[in-house]
């Protein structure tokens, strides 16, 4: 497993923390709205960034940054994981992993051995609207355990919706809050269209903050805590 | 009507008309060319003879029949240029500005400061400053500083307000406990009993300064000190007092000039140890009997509510320009109830609004802020004056920038060369300084019948301006480029480019200090805000140092947008994470007593409000960083009048392309369209942090 890309701090993918980020390649999901579709793709045409010198920037940084964020791609795709994320708990970091559900035999072991302190997972839509939205073939049920995991357990998380209107509308979401209904934390997210993976939907419209509003108020309904990113 | 006079036969034979600049006709006369050469310039009256009969052969071998004043004045000029009088030729100089400008002036807009819009009123001080500042350079700084400035070696700021000093830091116990008895007022107000009405003084205080002072002005612990005016105020009556006050500074772009009065207030969530057992003048300006720490609560609940109208921003969801809110960070801070409430609060205002400007006050470090950075350090003397706040007026009197990276082309990139020069260079803005100063006193001494009479009024029986208390502000432009230019490598370059970059600061830091003592004026050094200097500066340098200057300068040279780096701050458009940005400037901010700031550009961004929190609280304990600011940009439809995140070409709601950017310009908000065209590139090179917070 190599590293694709490395941020050396966001204020912005680990709510309170400030966090540095990692990307790994490769996703089993091909969703069209994805912008990081070079690490989906063609991971080999991106630059490998050396753990070593992560952990140097980790380390020279630890007066401010108190947590490293572990994305892509589909980070649970990856076997060494678990070593990585180990590698960042060592040097005294949180550790959050976003991850789109599929694996949720991954998530319980992060738990369960303490190497993970935040899961975000993404809902891209209904799930009965996943093989057209991921254009992959989906297991639902695993996104179910994902999902019914990261409610009933320990670990702190949040759902994330990306809101591409094609696939998020007032509809879905009433649907979508019935789903998670009593979850701790909603955030949507604004679609970004320009770099979509899906050529036709780079000029697909976004919905603004005052539509995203009105979305969130319908999950405030069943949830406590929404969010809205992006906007 | 015009009335025909006719000239005598033997001057001119025949009829000359002289249109006068007070708006006559009056009959040609040569003995008022001598009056006005000997009343002007002292020049012995036989000399002026022969110069005036000259001056008559010269209009009378021509036809002209109307001439107007000025041109005999400078036809008068032309022959004591001739004969090299050049000293009685500048005293009887005539300043103003050729038909075409002021055509252009009433036209075009001003585009030195983003705070000025266009119209009538800025128009007007265009034309007088354009005068002023003439009369500055001719009549009060003495011709080798005169020069520095127009060859472009040091900038004095605010040329054209040469009678009124920089900016301020003042008290709203002035108003408490005065009222509004001001010297030009045609009513006379007594001290306020009702917050509302108090309120109403401060912004007509404010407006009254702003024709006193040339730049900001700020008002110290404004929460604190309007608190004893809020006991048993209900939450939506605080909440109109709030958006009253906000609103009303946001939307006074009536006054001088047609700006907004560019103002600041300070706020603390703790009743800071200076103030804590200082006596509290409540309604009708009179001792409550408590001290401030008694009104805790009140003060509290008034800066949080001042968050929530920020938070809310103008009807169309705009940030407010003004008033700029200074929060202090101190230790106190952090010791006080509520502190993590409050601060989350602040912090969503920042990422929400960007108005939150953060100071960090560690240790027993007291501050006044205003302005874009300026922050005036409390010494012994104020924290003794603290016991009565009114006293408790600051100003620095004038500004001076030092073009850093002309001094390194100067000394062709020789280190002892170079440090020879910046010592010259701020002797020279010493002496501008003083001869700044000798102009005020000046007419601060014409007392209640001058022009500064509200500085001059004595209502707590001294003048308001504290003359011996103004500090001197000598900042700087460059630093990157010039350590760029002297070492090959920006400040984020290197290890090693940095630590000259420091050295630099450090001599200057010295350096005001022994000319303290030798001038007796306060100096402090200040990173200038350098609005439009960085743009001037930049373009005089590529004209006389085209060569050295193509090395280091930024911006795009093809379109003559270019510009220095403001102050000490690193490369703007390099992709610096904003750890390494705020601890490295920071580096500088201890050398940089009269303020240093850190600007992180958010772009369309919008961090989470807890990780800004997280953020401000490490660089208040891990940095030496002074202020920090986070800056996201806007764009306001002018057609559907929403407001989206981000500077876009086209409205996000309706689609029109006709928008205005809004973002910080240097320290405050102003619209885009208003800017220089330095500004502009710097605003295209801006990083945004984009890898870091999208």
């Amino acid at each position: 497993m190599e590293i694709k890309g490395f941020i050396e701090n966001s204020l912005v993918d680990y709510d309170g923390k400030i966090s540095a980020v990692v990307f790994l390649p490769n996703c089993n999901f091909r969703c069209g709205f994805c912008f990081n579709q070079k690490l989906v793709l063609e991971p080999e045409t991106l630059e490998t960034v050396r753990l070593e010198k992560i952990e140097e920037y980790l380390k020279s940084h630890s007066d401010f940054v108190d947590a490293v964020v572990i994305t892509g791609g589909e980070p649970c795709m990856h076997p060494e994981l678990a070593e990585l994320c180990r590698k960042f708990k060592k040097l005294g970091l949180f550790v959050k992993v976003d991850t789109n559900g599929s694996f949720p035999g991954v998530l319980k072991k992060l738990a369960e051995e303490n190497l993970v302190d935040y899961i975000a997972m993404d809902i891209k839509g209904l799930f009965e609207d996943y093989p057209k939205i991921t254009n992959a073939d989906v297991d639902i049920k695993k996104l179910r355990e994902s999902a019914s995991f990261l409610m009933n357990g320990k670990i702190q998380y949040e759902f994330r919706i990306t809101a591409v209107p094609k696939f998020v509308n007032s509809e879905t979401i009433e649907k979508i809050s019935q789903l998670l209904k009593g979850a701790k934390k909603v955030c949507l997210q604004r679609f970004r269209p320009e770099n979509a993976m899906d050529k036709k939907l780079r000029d697909a419209k976004s919905y603004t903050l005052e539509e995203l509003q009105e979305l969130a108020e319908i999950l405030k309904r069943f949830i406590k805590d929404v969010r809205i990113r992006g906007a | 009507m015009m009335e025909q006079i006719t000239t005598k036969k033997e001057s001119t034979d025949s009829i000359l008309f002289v249109q006068t600049s007070d708006q006559r006709i009056l009959k040609w006369d040569p003995q008022r060319i001598v009056d006005a050469l000997v009343r002007e310039t002292g020049i012995d009256p036989r000399i002026a003879h022969i110069i005036a009969k000259e001056v008559e052969n010269m209009i009378a071998n021509t036809k002209i029949r109307n001439i107007t004043a000025p041109l005999i004045r400078e036809l008068t000029n032309a022959k004591l240029f001739e004969y090299g009088f050049e000293d009685v030729r500048r005293k009887h100089s005539r300043l103003g500005f050729p038909v075409y400008d002021v055509e252009n002036i009433i036209t075009a807009q001003n585009k030195a400061n983003a705070n000025v819009p266009h119209g009538p009123e800025a128009t007007n001080m265009t034309l007088a400053e354009g005068i002023k500042q003439e009369y500055a350079l001719l009549n009060v700084f003495s011709l080798d500083v005169a020069e520095a400035h127009m060859l472009g070696q040091i900038h004095l700021h605010d040329l054209g307000m040469i009678d009124r000093p920089y900016c301020s830091g003042n008290s709203i116990e002035y108003v408490k406990k005065f009222g509004l008895n001001l010297p030009n007022a045609i009513s006379i107000a007594g001290p306020a009993k009702h917050p509302f009405v108090l309120l109403g003084h401060l912004l007509k205080m404010s407006a009254c300064l702003q024709g006193s002072f040339a730049g900001a002005i700020g008002w110290d612990a404004l929460n604190i000190f309007v608190a004893p005016y809020l006991k048993g105020i209900g939450d939506s009556e605080l909440k109109q007092l709030s958006q009253n006050l906000i609103f009303e500074f946001a939307q006074q772009a009536v006054a001088r000039g047609g700006q907004s009065i560019f103002s600041d207030i300070n706020l603390y969530w703790e009743i800071p140890k200076h103030f804590a057992d200082v006596k509290a003048i409540g309604p009708g300006g009179v001792y409550t009997g408590n001290t401030y720490s008694d009104y805790i609560d009140e003060s509290q609940r008034f800066m949080s509510t001042l968050m929530d109208v920020y938070l809310e921003g103008d009807k169309t969801g705009r940030p407010f320009f003004f008033p700029k809110p200074d929060i202090h960070i101190t230790d106190k801070f952090f010791k006080t109830d509520g502190n993590e409430e409050i601060l989350n609060k602040i912090c969503e205002v920042a990422a929400v609004k960007g108005n939150s400007y953060f100071v960090m006050d560690r240790g027993d470090t007291a501050k006044i802020s205003e302005c874009c950075r300026l922050a005036f350090k409390l010494e012994a003397s104020d924290l003794e004056d603290a016991k009565q706040p009114w006293k408790m007026r600051y100003s620095a009197m004038q500004n001076v920038t030092i073009n850093l990276p002309r001094i390194g082309y100067e000394s062709s990139r020789d280190e002892t060369r170079m440090f020879e020069i910046i010592t010259d260079r701020m002797k020279l803005v010493a002496k501008a300084h003083q001869q700044k100063k000798k102009f005020i006193a000046s007419i601060l001494n014409l007392g209640s019948k001058g022009p500064l009479n509200l500085l001059a009024m004595e209502l707590d029986g001294e003048p308001y301006y504290r003359l011996n208390r103004a500090t001197f502000l000598i900042g700087m432009l460059g630093l990157n480029e010039l350590v760029q230019y002297m070492t090959g490598e920006e400040l984020h370059q290197s290890v090693k480019a940095m630590k000259f970059g420091l050295k630099v600061i450090a001599h200057m830091n010295r350096e005001c200090e022994k000319l303290k003592d030798e001038f007796g004026l306060k100096f402090v050094l200040e990173q200038t805000p350098a609005e439009s200097t960085a743009y001037r500066m930049a373009k005089l340098d590529y004209k006389s140092y085209a060569l050295q200057t193509s090395q280091v300068i930024k911006g795009d040279i093809s379109t003559n947008s270019i510009y220095y780096t403001n102050s000490t701050l690193l490369n703007i458009s390099e992709p610096i994470n904003p750890i390494d940005r705020v601890r490295d400037e920071g580096l500088f901010h201890p050398l940089i007593e009269a303020g240093a700031i850190s600007h992180i550009w958010l772009g369309e961004s919008r961090p989470s409000t807890e990780s800004i929190a997280n953020f401000v609280v490490k660089s208040f304990k891990n940095t030496q960083n002074s202020q920090i600011a986070f800056s996201p940009e806007f764009t306001n439809c002018l057609d559907c009048g929403r407001t989206a995140r981000g500077i876009k070409e086209k409205c996000s709601y309706c689609g029109s392309v006709n928008v205005d950017g809004i973002t910080r310009v240097t320290g405050y908000f102003s619209k885009t369209s208003g800017w220089n065209q330095g500004k502009i590139a710097e605003l295209k090179d801006r990083y945004r942090n984009q890898g870091f917070f999208t």
